[in-house]
């Protein structure tokens, strides 16, 4: 007979393992949030109903023309509502196939159609998710398929050795014991499979992933005046970023430029027309070459989904590596990663720190930058009003300053102390001829950020010192648990850049800095947990959703320097380790010490073992003193107990070997019915062998 | 001085023949359909992966491999090291169904073993076809450290020896996606005996040993002699059992030698002039019914052909048995030489 195939159908109840598989599937391609909510209800109503009925089916459940007619229903569903994306249409359709194969209570031959449904689920869930609760729900769907396939094994072969009976039998705690185990081997044995499966691609495109783009007006390439202050109402998450390499930032001193702005109608600020937009060049290995030196600090950021797909680079960035696409930078070197406005993206900053009005020197001189249009940074808008207002402070603010240097830091000290920060801006009245900075300039100094940046920027131009506004996050706060920074919308700033002849330009945050920074809130255990999340979520971003080719190869040259390193320290030659002294690697070094450790057990079990003598090797020498018996003749009779045989083997051989035998017989009883091992089984068998020879 | 050429090319003989033993896979692998299925899906699945580069499909397809590896390992798990011994019935008779018996062990301390199918390879002697599968027996679990016992019913078609070749165990565990099997070589010969007929052979030839005339059956009055005891053995008599040594030793003994009342009969084979077919065979089957029905009413019983003696005295039910089992026309030489080796 074939054993290709179950020729006998199962009959029972469905297993609670294929209800598992069935549910995390549909929960795994509900995590993308791209079915509708009617059809998870659908599937939802269509579980339960499964549940209620899996030990007393109905009778319809176990007729053939409902699931006929529901598999044309389904059909028909998928084709009115589809909508373009057939991934979407594949995932509801086996969804729902797989809610009428539920219901189904007729017997069947095999499960995996069901599982094959609930894989296509997963498939079609992976493509569209990248939910961090992606693992746990996989791992519990491998735990429900490999239950139902386990068990619906072992039934179908019960069924068809006709031995129905025993196929209830089956489900033991052992049988379940070693499900548990073989879920946990399978995770175990995929890990490394996922590491070395090769990648075709060094970058990749998550678009649809991260937490959608919020309200990033402040990035757009056209701001008025309040927009930046919309999104500091957005608490959520925008950028995590890893301190690579140099010191962590202070909190003061910490910011992320985005956007530049260089033109100021009164209202908007917006980027010139006349900007070029230029792009980069990819390096391998390297990245995007921004300018000419590599840069002695580094950053790693994770970036939300963010308007026109800005990159938010820190200082003066050198390098921008890492999974982009492509990078453009315009002629306020505002960076761009285009085609990423939906996407969560991760990539690596290199820089120098910049220039800020403390550093600066006090005879540095505003020139401007060589750019044919550099005169865009002296623009100010046509407003008498406004531009008599502004001759006026500046008069007053930079009347005695003897240079460029101090002109700049007096506005930005004049708005620091004479201004009070506030989310409450002046009322912005487009009706009116006045620019709201005219009356935030005279009525008081109170606004947030970017009235104070935008104040500082048009009286910098009215003093002749060529300046733009930069639209930023800056403070962030740092998440203990995973020890990076967690930038929120909250922290949106804006700040000013004024160009200085050899430094370049130099950074003025003219908001009064107590008001800018908000406190930091107690690290309590909701604090703690909320960190853990955040810290969670981004080892999963970071390790297993951007896991690609360049990061494959970046874990075989860090083994390869530690196996290196590890080498040498075993040679003994320190000096010959790699630049800054290391020390061997941690990795290899625990390894090796594990592995000995394990193989040092593993010698010591099975010594041990051996030396208390398994059961089974107590049985094997029972049986051989019986097989040197037979051979004299002397055999047990089925119906005879060790005790019975004693007595006739103590009437046939002589009484030395008599009572050797008598020894291993109680050493046999003591095993068996006692689980008392015995250490001189094997030294008793021998001795009944030398008698039994003489 | 090297080895003798004769010794060289025998050990290279010996090499040769045991060559398709080594090239043989140890296990046999076999898709089936859902095996086939899930190929298919992973096929689909890798393709996906590899041009999408999506890195939680990564995550599927790993699970998916080591999810084919697990199967492996499990199914491997369950076959290795698994023994089974064969226990042989004391007597088979060819048309009549014997009961076999066989030990399904599990020597592992933690595995069990599930879902077992053992299959019993014979051939019969001088049988062209290929070796057949003579049972089925299921198994659905055998704990750790256990020893299962399964019988199974086995009808031989023709008496001689029967050689049991092993044992086929294969298992579809755990998923159902393949089924693999081992062969298990655990040779043995079963001697199946004549066919006996119900209705007896009352007309088949029985002489007196002591009389080389008579072709009668007769009953010999023999002196009483010393008894000599012996183990009993299927088929003796239950009035030859000698109580006293049977109570001193602890096992059941019979009288070896003759008593005062002692019958002896001498049953005749013709085996010359006669070719191997069903004729002989029914000749065979009819002297195998006499000596069992004799044997039955005590009588000691001898077995006489054309070439062979077997004296009723020194003749037990196993060795007549036998005899007729084997016994072949002496119309050929190596009928007659394999006469020689089983009278003995």
């Amino acid at each position: 007979m074939s054993r290709k195939e179950f020729r006998v159908p199962v009959e029972g109840p469905l297993p609670l393992g294929a209800v598992l598989t069935a549910a995390m599937a549909s929960v795994i391609l509900g995590l993308s949030g791209a079915l509708p909510a009617w059809i998870l209800c659908l599937q939802a109503v269509a579980m339960l109903t499964t549940m209620i009925l899996r030990e007393k089916a109905m009778p319809w459940q176990s007729k053939a023309l409902p699931f006929i007619v529901g598999s044309f229903g389904v059909g028909l569903l998928c084709l009115i509502t589809y909508d373009g994306r057939i991934l979407i249409t594949v995932g509801i359709a086996a969804m729902l196939f797989q809610a009428l194969l539920l219901l189904n209570a007729r017997p069947r031959r095999t499960r995996f159609p069901l599982v094959g449904l609930a894989l296509t689920q997963v498939l079609v869930g992976s493509i569209l998710t990248t939910n961090v609760f992606y693992a746990i729900f996989v791992i519990l769907f491998l735990l429900g398929t490999l239950w139902t396939l386990l068990l619906h094994t072992l039934q179908a072969e019960a069924f068809e050795s006709g031995d129905p009976e025993s196929a209830f039998r089956v489900a033991t705690r052992g049988l379940i014991t070693m499900t548990l185990a073989s879920t946990l081997v399978t995770v175990l044995m995929a890990v490394p499979i996922f590491v070395v499966l090769p990648r075709m691609h060094t970058h990749l495109d998550h678009s649809g992933a991260g937490s959608g783009q919020g309200n990033q007006a402040g990035f757009s390439d056209r701001v008025r005046l309040g927009a930046l202050g919309e999104i500091r109402s957005d608490p959520s998450i925008q950028m995590r970023i890893y301190v690579d390499e140099g010191p962590v930032p202070v909190r003061s001193e910490a910011y992320w430029r985005g956007m530049s702005f260089d033109h100021f109608d009164g209202w908007e600020w917006s980027v010139s027309p006349d900007g070029e937009i230029s792009g980069f060049t990819y390096m391998p290995r390297h990245g995007y070459q921004l300018r000419s030196k590599t840069g002695g600090q580094a950053q790693s950021i994770v970036r939300e989904p963010t308007i026109r797909g800005v990159v938010f680079t820190t200082e003066v960035t050198q390098l921008v590596g890492g999974g982009l696409n492509s990078l453009d930078m315009d002629g306020n070197e505002s960076l761009f990663a285009p085609h990423t406005e939906r996407a969560q993206i991760t990539y690596s900053l290199r820089f120098d720190p910049q220039p800020s009005s403390s550093s600066l020197g006090t005879g540095a001189t505003a020139v401007l930058p060589q750019d044919p249009q550099a005169k865009r940074y002296l623009q100010l808008p046509e407003s008498p009003e406004l531009s008599a207002t502004l001759e006026r402070l500046v008069a007053k603010i930079t009347g005695d300053a003897t240079s460029d240097a101090d002109k700049a830091r007096r506005i930005e000290g004049y708005l620091q102390t004479h201004g009070v920060y506030s989310n409450q801006p002046p009322a912005l009245d487009e009706d009116l001829s006045i620019s709201p900075i005219q009356g935030f300039l005279t009525d008081g100094l109170e606004a947030h950020c970017e009235y104070f940046a935008t104040s500082m920027v048009l009286l910098a131009r009215t003093a002749n010192l060529p300046a733009r506004l930069v639209n930023g996050f800056a403070g962030g706060r740092e998440n203990s648990v995973g020890e990076f920074i967690e930038v929120a919308g909250s922290d949106a700033h804006s700040w000013v850049e004024i160009h200085f002849a050899k430094e370049g330009w130099v950074r003025f945050d003219p908001t009064p800095a107590d008001q800018r920074l908000s406190a930091m809130p107690d690290m309590g255990l909701g604090r703690r947990l909320a960190d853990t999340a955040g810290a969670l979520k981004l080892w999963w971003f970071r390790h297993v959703i951007d896991f690609n080719s360049n990061t494959q190869m970046e874990m075989v040259e860090a083994g390869r320097i530690q196996v290196s390193d590890l080498y040498q320290f075993i040679r003994k030659r320190p000096q010959e380790l790699e630049e800054g002294n290391r020390q061997p690697g941690f990795v290899p070094t625990v390894s090796l010490g594990l592995i000995t450790m394990l193989l040092v057990a593993i010698l010591s079990y099975k010594l041990y073992a051996k030396r208390i003598q398994d059961p089974i090797f107590i049985n094997v020498h029972y049986v051989k003193a019986l097989a040197l018996l037979r051979r004299r003749g002397i055999r047990p009779q089925r119906t005879q107990t060790a005790r019975d045989f004693l007595t006739v083997v103590q009437a046939g051989v002589p009484t030395q070997a008599a009572a050797v035998f008598e020894r291993l017989t109680r050493s046999y009883e003591a095993e068996r019915y006692g689980n008392r091992n015995s250490l001189t089984a094997g030294e008793e068998l021998r001795e009944l062998r030398d008698i039994l020879k003489q | 001085m090297g080895p003798s050429r004769n010794s060289r090319s025998s050990s290279h003989t010996a090499l040769i023949s045991q060559l398709p033993r080594w090239l043989r896979p140890p296990r046999t692998l076999r898709p089936t359909r859902a095996g086939w299925a899930f190929f298919v899906l992973l096929l689909s699945t890798g393709v996906a992966t590899i041009l999408i580069g999506n890195n939680l499909l990564h995550i599927v397809l790993a699970l998916m491999l080591s999810f084919l590896v697990l199967s492996g390992l499990l199914s491997e798990a369950v076959l290795r090291d698994i023994r089974v011994k064969r226990h042989l019935p004391n007597e088979a008779f060819a048309g009549q169904a014997t009961a076999m018996a066989i030990e399904i062990e599990n020597p592992h301390r933690i595995m069990p073993a599930y879902a077992l199918v053992l299959e019993d390879f014979a051939q019969m002697a001088g049988e062209a076809e290929s070796p057949f599968p003579v049972s089925r027996i299921f198994v659905l679990h055998v704990a750790a450290g256990t020893t299962k016992t399964r019988t199974y019913s086995m009808k031989a078609t023709q008496r001689g020896p029967c050689q049991l070749l092993g044992f086929r165990i294969s298992t579809r565990f755990p998923f159902g996606l393949f089924s693999k099997a081992l062969f298990l070589e655990e040779p043995d010969e079963l001697i199946v005996y004549p066919a006996i007929h119900k209705g007896g052979a009352a007309h088949h030839q029985v002489r007196d040993p002591g009389d080389e005339s008579t072709q009668q059956t007769q009953k010999r009055l023999l002196g009483p002699e010393a008894s000599q005891v012996r183990p009993y053995e299927t088929g003796d008599s239950q009035r030859r059992i000698h109580w006293p040594s049977t109570m001193r030793r602890g096992e059941i003994l019979v009288r070896a030698g003759e008593t005062s009342e002692a019958y002896a009969a001498e049953v005749m084979l013709t085996t010359r002039g006669i070719e191997p077919g069903k004729a002989f065979e029914v000749q065979v089957c009819r002297a195998a019914t006499e000596v069992l029905q004799l044997l039955q009413e005590g009588v000691e019983v001898g077995l006489r052909t054309d070439s062979t003696n077997l004296p009723p005295r020194d003749t037990t039910r196993s060795q007549l048995l036998r005899f007729l089992a084997l016994v072949q026309p002496e119309s050929s030489l190596a009928a007659a030489d394999s006469l020689e080796g089983n009278a003995a």
